[in-house]
């Protein structure tokens, strides 16, 4: 049988540029790489000798879109290694950014990226003159979450209110509450989505993944928890290291992450989701089986279902705080300079984001360490791809181009943030 | 008619592409419009000018030879044919630019009644470099057709004249 060598150059509606490479022989799938080839962006060198306190707002720039998890895990790693926690209303705002965040990415990749790949549409331009009304909604559930980063964080890209130890500024009740009411009408705009998505045609395709993801004793996870997995793994943020390792590998410019001893594993709303069904509120439970979603979703056609989902919990946890708030009695917790080491872990919307920092008794920086979730997924795409791919041989390269194009945007693979990647070349012979 | 709103684009840290920003800053202050900059997401645009009758765009275009060249360019609401568009800058991560953000506001009949791109060729486009001679050099120019833009924005009478690109010597 010929061989063949498919190659998609520049893989489309994804977040930066990488590319795909499928080597079949005699009508096997013997090799798939992702290569990512953004140059390096070197953030960890870059914050070597900076000042503890420059880390949330440098890290915040490895992400046009994701900022609040860099953020986020860079000021818990910080407080870790100063040995101070934020608790209360400052726990809660930063809860509250997250979920913005959750809200404006999600929206953005399950109607402007994913949606028009089950559509049938080229891209969400061609998409927007049958289904106006849903990228009207989607675009809608952005503006929300943007406004949330805008008055939590001072400006919707790259915010610069967070600080180690709280914020700079804290919001008055009355600017929360004025995102109360479009919380609401955003709640609502998430079920009509999830209602549009659910009628989607998904692949049978189940994926024997090892589930990786945050869990907290009683929230669904953002900020906090233990990193667990599905297959047992249960340790602190302090641990990963022992736990994970981090490979260099030729065709691409981002690390590869594996669980040490066993190999690949997923991060993300899959993970996040069926490790911590338990954990939604039962209101969000009920819409998620009536979606046609169980407990655990291990279809990564169906992440679409599963970002809706937690599209829709962002909202109403993000009322619930609001409802709850009250401005605290100072924006931050006052730090207390020292040398130490600190591990932060948080729930980007792509999956687990770690950061480690060791600083010195002046507070400036002797080594960073960031291991974003999509360096964390690249051997897992790459078996998805082996399967999709090895599933529809029979089809000629364009089509089996667009099939595995589909199946990378599954996982909403953030390329900047990896090198910290898309382009296919399927090889048959 | 309420106000222009006068939108201009682009990363101040990238050479020529700070044009627009730099423009638009000369612009704040303008009697009868209202000014804002914009660097990065092309999404943020259909919000920006949702509520605008009018709007005027400032942007640096592609390099093409003639670098600090004005182009003017009036995007009708039902035209088609924005490959000019194409060559202008605010890139983005998700291949998402303002061409594809006119694309989307039009299919959604979101598009201004009257859209008009000021656009100002570039050379230099490096992280970090300064903006070069040549595109200095078409600032003034460029600030002074568009404050004449808005006068007539903000008269009386708007002309419907459909979409149509043009040179201006710059």
């Amino acid at each position: 049988m010929a061989s063949r060598r498919l190659r998609v150059d520049l893989i489309a509606r994804v977040e930066g540029e990488g590319a795909l490479e499928l080597t079949i022989e005699a009508g096997r799938v013997t090799q798939t790489r992702l290569s990512i080839f953004e140059p390096p962006r070197l953030f960890e060198a870059l914050l070597r000798d900076r000042d503890y306190r420059e880390a949330p707002d440098i890290t915040a720039r490895i992400c046009g879109i994701c900022p609040i998890a860099y953020q986020m895990s860079a000021v818990h790693a910080m407080e870790r290694a100063l040995g101070v926690q934020v608790g209360g209303r400052l726990r809660d705002l930063r809860r509250l950014i997250y979920c913005g965040e959750w809200i404006e990415s999600h929206a953005l990749h399950i109607v402007m990226l994913h949606a028009p790949d089950f559509l049938g549409f080229p891209d969400a331009i061609q998409m927007a003159q049958q289904h106006g009304d849903m990228v009207g909604a989607g675009l809608a559930l952005k503006k929300t979450g943007n406004e949330i980063l805008r008055v939590l964080g001072g400006r919707e890209i790259h915010p610069i209110n967070v600080r180690v130890g709280g914020f700079y500024r804290v919001p008055g009740r009355s600017e929360l509450v004025a995102l109360a009411a479009e919380l609401e009408r955003a709640q609502q705009t998430a079920m009509r989505i999830l209602g549009w998505a659910s009628g989607f045609e998904f692949p049978d395709f189940d994926r024997d993944y090892e589930f990786v993801g945050l869990r907290h004793a009683n929230e669904y996870p953002l900020n906090e928890g233990r990193i667990v997995s599905s297959r047992g793994l249960d340790i602190d943020v302090a641990d990963f290291d022992g736990a994970f390792e981090e490979r260099h590998v030729s065709h691409s410019t981002a690390l590869q992450s594996v669980i040490r001893g066993r190999g690949c594993y997923l991060v993300g709303p899959l993970a996040r989701y069926s490790l911590n069904f338990d954990r939604l509120p039962s209101n969000v439970q009920a819409l998620a089986l009536e979606a046609g979603l169980g407990p655990v979703c291990r279809n990564p056609f169906k992440s679409i279902l599963v970002r809706a989902i937690e599209m829709i919990y962002a909202c109403q946890e993000a009322r619930r705080l609001i409802e709850a708030y009250e401005p605290p009695e100072v924006p931050a917790i006052p730090i207390s300079v020292r040398a130490g080491i600190g591990h932060g872990c948080t729930e980007a919307p792509r999956g687990i984001c770690y950061h480690r920092y060791e600083i010195d008794a002046q507070g400036a920086i002797r080594s960073a360490r960031i291991v974003p979730p999509t360096s964390q997924n690249q051997l897992s795409i790459e078996d998805d791809l082996r399967e999709v791919a090895g599933r529809h041989l029979d089809l000629p390269d364009e089509a089996l181009r667009d099939r595995c194009e589909q199946a990378i945007r599954n996982h909403d693979p953030c390329i900047s943030c990896s090198v910290h990647f898309l382009k296919l070349q399927v090889h048959r012979t | 008619m309420s106000e222009p709103l006068v939108i201009g684009i682009g990363n101040p840290d990238r050479g020529d592409d700070a044009v627009g920003p730099l423009i638009a800053s000369r612009l704040i202050g303008c009697p009868c419009a209202r000014v804002i900059v914009r660097n990065d997401d092309a999404l943020a645009l259909l919000e920006d000018w949702a509520d605008a009758e009018a709007v005027i765009l400032i942007d640096a275009a592609a390099a093409n030879g003639l670098p600090g060249r004005i182009h003017r360019l009036q995007l009708a609401p039902q035209a088609a044919d924005d490959r000019v568009l194409g060559k202008l800058t605010l890139p983005s991560t998700h291949a998402f630019g303002l061409a594809e953000a006119v694309a989307l506001a039009r299919a959604l009949a979101r598009l201004p009644g009257h859209l008009i791109v000021y656009a100002v060729e570039g050379q230099l486009f490096s992280a970090g470099a300064p903006v070069t001679s040549a595109v200095l050099a078409a600032v003034d120019a460029t600030v002074d057709l568009i404050r004449q833009e808005i006068k007539q924005l903000s008269g009386p009478a708007i002309g419907t004249d459909g979409a149509g690109s043009k040179g201006v010597q710059g």
